[in-house]
Parts: C-alpha cells; structure tokens; sequence
C-alpha cells in the first residue's frame, strides 16, 4: 500500500464567478465531485480576496454579469500580472464577436497564450470537464 | 512515449494558441490529448464577425502547424461542418447551410441561459 500524505496530493483550485447562484452550486457539485476544490462567488468584488487567499490553478468567469463583466475581470487579472487559465463561461452566442472591441483587442492581445477557452452553454458535463481538464490536467497530481 | 501531464497540458495549450491565431472560436471546439495523438472535433467556425471565411488551404495550414508541435504523431480531426483529413488534406466546407446539431442546440436554448444538463452529476457523498 502505498500512503500519500495530503500535502502531497495538491488538489487544484478552481474559482468560478457567475451572477447565478443556481449555475454556481451545480459548477460546484460536479467539480467537487470530479476532485477539484471549488470557490464560488456571485460577487466580482469578491474576486481579489479569493484569489489573495487561495492558490488557484483555473478562473471560471461568466461573461455576462451585471456589477462586472467577465472580460472586464479578466483584464484585471492580467493587470494584477495573474498569468492564470481562465475558460470563459456564457450562454450567449454573440458574446465572442469580432465586432465587439474589446473581444478583438483580447483575442489578438491576450488569448494568442493558449491559457483561455470557452464553453457554451448549454453543455454537458463531459464538455465542462474536458474543457477544465483540457486547461489545468486532472484534478491533482495522482489523478492520473 | 507516455506523456507526463505537464508535457499534456503544455500541447492543449499550444494547440489552443494556434487556433486563436486562425480565429477559431474555441467554444464549439473539443481537444482531447492521448499518448502523442490530439484528436480536435467539434464545428470548425470562425470567431463570430471575422471577414474572412475559412478557407481547405487555411485549414490545411493550420493542421500542418498542429502536426509540427514537438511531442506529437498524430493528429485527428472530426468536423461536423467541414469533411477532409489532416493526413490526406481535402478539406472542404459541407453544406454551408446545414446547422451543425451543436449550433441546433444552442439555439434552441436561445433565452434560456440557466439551462444547462446537470443530470449527470452524481453525489460523492452517496
């Protein structure tokens, strides 16, 4: 038998922000039970303080919220020199426009990384799993 | 060769990088890596808004760019839009009007942002 201590076993932290609570437990359901730790909040403000006090590995961000944005967070993020994966979360098809400004300037400036993808709702979980895993590798280092 | 999970994830990524530089729009896009073949499946559209349309040649030249990453053997691809193969090439849109399911689906759900299929999820704790 071989004993792994937990310390050992890093577990990766996800933060996932969206205005609905209802998508948040079921994100937090199906992710804790994948393995992964999961921070939820429905407040952007919240964001800073979450990200201050956890080493997090993912940033699940809704696009559409109404106090901030998803890409508006995203961007300060990066300001904040926080090279995290993000996967963009949104159930509206037009949210990824070129014609949207800020859509363009992010895909040329920032997306060109590699470290973001996108997932449509509706989805099935195999596709939110395959997209986290697609980004951060299963949920911990024995998860193999 | 194995691959260890960072070499993994390291591939996932620079596969990514390389369909934004083409404008993919990685929501309709699926990446599955295993041992040094990526399979990518999915729709095969651009970012909504890009003048450009997708060309077989600019397709073509992407595949040539993911068969270059180091690391890798092999590289599939399946498009529910867009027929051809990264090996013998050919690729061409299917009927450009077809709907793909996925883009069906989407838009069935149009106003229903909530909905989403959670049945799948099993209690841990049970």
């Amino acid at each position: 038998m071989v004993c792994v201590s937990e310390e050992e076993i890093a577990v990766r932290k996800i933060l996932s922000v969206d205005d609905d609570d209802a998508i948040l437990r079921c994100f937090q359901r199906a992710l804790d039970g994948r393995g992964y730790k999961v921070f939820v909040t429905t407040d952007p403000a919240e964001v800073s303080k979450i990200l201050e006090e956890n080493e997090l590995d993912l940033v699940m961000l809704d696009i559409h919220m109404p106090k901030k944005n998803g890409f508006e967070i995203f961007q300060e993020l990066k300001r904040q020199q926080k090279k995290l994966p993000v996967l963009f979360v949104t159930a509206y098809p037009k949210s990824f426009s070129m014609e949207d400004q800020k859509v363009l300037e992010l895909w040329q400036n920032e997306f060109a990384d590699g470290n973001t993808d996108v997932l449509y709702k509706p989805f099935k979980l195999e596709r939110l799993f395959e997209k986290v895993e697609g980004l951060i590798g299963p949920p911990s280092e024995h998860g193999e | 060769m194995k691959l260890t999970p960072a070499q993994r994830n390291e591939i996932f990524r620079k596969v990514r990088a390389i369909l934004v530089r083409y404008w993919i729009d990685l929501g309709f896009i699926s990446i599955h890596v295993s041992e040094q073949t990526i399979y990518i499946r999915g729709s095969l559209k651009r970012l909504a808004g890009v003048p450009e349309q997708l060309s077989g040649a600019v397709v073509e030249a992407m595949f040539a760019e993911i068969k270059g990453l180091r690391g890798i053997n092999h590289v599939q691809a399946q498009f529910d839009n867009w027929s051809g193969s990264v090996s013998a090439g050919g690729w061409n849109p299917r009927d450009a009007v077809a709907v793909s399911n996925w883009e069906r689906m989407r838009m069935a759900s149009a106003g229903k942002p909530s909905t989403f299929e959670a049945e799948e999820v099993s209690d841990p704790q049970s």
